[in-house]
């Protein structure tokens, strides 16, 4: 059973690499990244807490494109083509489909955004090594009379390529040493400071919004699935708030009898949604990020990530398995 | 012993929802929400057997085959496959499926769609090494084994299918349109590897509207039309109990033979010096046939026509409208 699971997992990862829609979204969040880079430049704020805030954002924002787009597209695929005749026909239960293509998007999403975060990494480290004082010093030198002195173009153009070359190198040990390069003692590492941590938090954002996708597609049409999917990560992010504004218009008002009938309304359908919708404050850190304070994943957040995806995929299980494929 | 497939009062009826996409544009139903695609259908199939589902466009085969496969809910009736309900995955194990048009994904090469395939069958790397190359060459697609199935055509792609079908080699193939999208040779290939199937104890359940295929290797036939099951049975009982005629090809005869063989024959077709005569029964033919040579005459055939099986079915299903048409219209006068 588990291979089986797996089987459709890593199919699905294969069939998500080979989509274009997820190379036009990486290739956005470079973009997205550099443009970070040279708003930064322009900015009199602390320059590095708006790159990393803007980038970590970027990252967050195209994982989230990429569980709506690429997540609903492949899970609406099997049923519009019908791949998903021959694949039901065979010893396995639709549960086992639901739940392989779920890893399998999971997968590819943890993969990109380990990807991005390599980039952005890489983009820090370079933005370091370009900074006008050290390229200055690496470039000129001043000679035994006291002159300043230009190295050259071949100079120039090695410092380009080289710093690349290690921001590439530097970055890549940020994601495979889970963030801990910085005790390498490679220079710059402060810079990118708590990026991987807020990638994790990403990434299990992602296997609730996930799941979310893949429940509503088990049911509805793409876009419809789409736009639900996107109304839960935006009532999730604002769960904290819809507490916040039911209690605020209660004692404004003074009390729950002194509510209107639109105020009622309003009152209990924002702690409904409050209550029903994952809290995905949790997940994001920004704040804390651009402040280079500490990003806090505790046990309970894991937790408590993995048992909302267990319940939504539950659903989701039961859905698929009453319904007729067309 | 116990049939394969038993199919008890199993029936479909397609309910659309009030508002859906219809042809890609929204729109609110109220009326006419319901299809019949099957009424409640009986059927057995033994151990061994080729089994024919056939019918016109829109008969109900699809349907009945997406029933049996764990696809679609039936609305009243159950099946059983080797004796164990459909959704069962020990019955999955051992049987294929062929859907109609299949569609599978299109970025894989041939070898690695069936690798995959075998994986959900569980079978381990070593099976699947040996069998994929096997299946490959019976299908006829060895050449194609590297091929994304992107690049397949219509043709390559239901062979592709057949191979995905036997991978495990199942005990009951269920195949829906086998043949749709095959040139001549395809199709007789088809035709073999059915009938090679069968050689090897399999049982085929299969679905057609090409008649001339089926007739050439089924056991048994159930043929559906609107959803109903109008004959079911052995082939050889339902066509020789009908009606045969007797064909008699010649020339060079004299010309009071050729009128007094027409007058007996019930059709008569002639050309120079060529005629082809028509009896309903044994003894006109036989006694026209000896009149013939007795008269120094040539004769050319001599043939005991059976019926077609599309000759069976277009009359079968010409009197079921026949006597809707008559039915709706006494409905009117009253
Ligand atoms: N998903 C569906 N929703 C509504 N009606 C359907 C659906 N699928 C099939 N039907 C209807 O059910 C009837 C039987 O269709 P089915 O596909 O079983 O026919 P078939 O015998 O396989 O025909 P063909 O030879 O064209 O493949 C048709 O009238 C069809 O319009
Ligand atoms: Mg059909």
């Amino acid at each position: 059973m588990a291979g089986k699971i797996a089987a459709i997992a890593l199919n699905t990862f294969k069939e998500a690499v080979r989509n274009r829609v997820l190379y036009v979204l990486l290739f956005f969040s470079v973009v997205i990244m550099l443009g970070a880079w040279v708003a930064s430049t322009l900015s009199i704020d602390d320059e590095t807490k708006i790159v990393r805030d803007l980038g970590a954002g970027a990252i967050n924002f195209i994982a989230l494109l990429i569980a709506v787009f690429v997540g609903i597209g492949l899970v609406y695929n099997d049923l519009d083509k019908k791949t998903i005749y021959t694949i039901i026909s065979k010893p396995i239960s639709r549960w086992h489909f639901l739940v392989g293509k779920y890893l399998g998007l999971l997968l590819t999403i943890a993969v990109n955004v380990l990807f991005m975060t390599w980039i952005f990494c890489a983009v820090l480290y370079l933005r370091g090594y370009l900074a006008g004082d050290v390229m200055y010093e690496a470039l000129y030198f001043v000679d035994d009379e006291g002159y300043l002195n230009y190295r050259g173009v071949f100079a120039h153009l090695f410092y380009l390529v080289w710093s690349a070359v290690k921001a590439l190198v530097f970055g890549l040990l940020h994601v495979v040493m889970f963030g801990m390069e910085g005790v390498l003692g490679i220079p710059g590492a402060a810079a990118t400071q708590g990026l991987f941590m807020t990638s994790v938090l990403t990434i299990l954002e992602m296997a609730i919004i996930t799941a979310f996708a893949v429940l509503f597609s088990s049911f509805s049409s793409p876009t419809l699935s789409a736009f639900m999917t996107v109304i839960v990560f935006i009532i999730g992010r604002l769960n904290q708030e819809l507490y916040l504004f039911a209690d605020t218009m209660v004692q404004r008002a003074g009390g729950m009898e002194a509510l209107g009938g639109g105020q009622v309304v309003a009152y209990y359908f924002s702690v409904v949604a409050a209550h029903l919708s994952p809290n995905l404050a949790v997940f994001n850190q920004r704040r804390e990020l651009a402040e280079f304070q500490d990003i806090q994943l505790g046990v309970m957040d894991i937790s408590y990530g993995i048992a909302y995806t267990a319940m939504i995929l539950t659903i989701a299980a039961i859905v698929f398995n009453r319904r007729n494929f067309k | 012993m116990a049939p394969v497939i038993e199919i008890n009062g199993l029936s479909k009826v397609y309910v659309r929802d009030v508002i859906g996409f219809e042809n890609g544009r929204l729109r609110v139903r109220l009326k006419d929400r319901r299809t019949v695609a099957l009424k409640p259908l009986d059927l057995t199939v033994e151990e061994g057997e080729i089994f024919g589902l056939l019918g016109p466009n829109g008969a109900g085969k699809t349907t009945a085959i997406k029933i049996l496969m764990g696809l679609h809910f039936p609305t009243s009736g159950d099946a059983r496959i080797m004796g164990r309900p459909l959704e069962d995955n020990s019955v999955k194990a051992k049987i294929g499926f062929l859907p109609e048009n299949p569609f599978f994904y299109d970025y894989l090469k041939g070898e690695e769609f069936l690798d995959y395939y075998g994986q959900l069958y569980g079978m381990d790397k070593a099976s699947r090494r040996r069998r994929i190359p096997e299946l490959l060459e019976t299908v006829g697609l060895s050449h194609a084994a590297q091929l994304p199935l992107r690049g397949y055509s219509k043709g390559m792609l239901q062979r592709a299918g057949l191979a995905q079908a036997l991978l495990n080699d199942p005990k009951v193939v269920f195949l829906d349109e086998p043949q749709s999208g095959l040139d001549p040779f395809g199709r007789k290939e088809v035709r073999d590897l059915i009938l090679s199937l069968r050689e090897q104890g399999k049982t085929v359940f299969f679905s057609s509207h090409i008649l001339q295929d089926a007739e050439m290797i089924c056991d048994r036939v159930a043929i559906l039309h609107q959803g109903e099951r109008i004959a079911v049975g052995a082939l050889s009982e339902m066509l020789s109990a009908k009606v045969k005629e007797y064909e008699v090809g010649f020339s060079d005869v004299p010309k009071e033979i050729v009128e007094k063989t027409k007058k007996g024959a019930a059709r008569f077709v002639e050309r120079p010096n060529e005629y082809l005569a028509v009896f309903d029964k044994e003894d006109e033919a036989r006694a026209a046939v000896r009149a013939i040579l007795d008269a120094n005459g040539m004769l050319e055939s001599f043939i005991a026509r059976k019926e077609t099986l599309e000759e069976y079915f277009i009359r079968e299903i010409e009197g079921k409208r026949e006597a809707e048409r008559a039915a709706l219209a006494n409905g009117g006068k009253s």
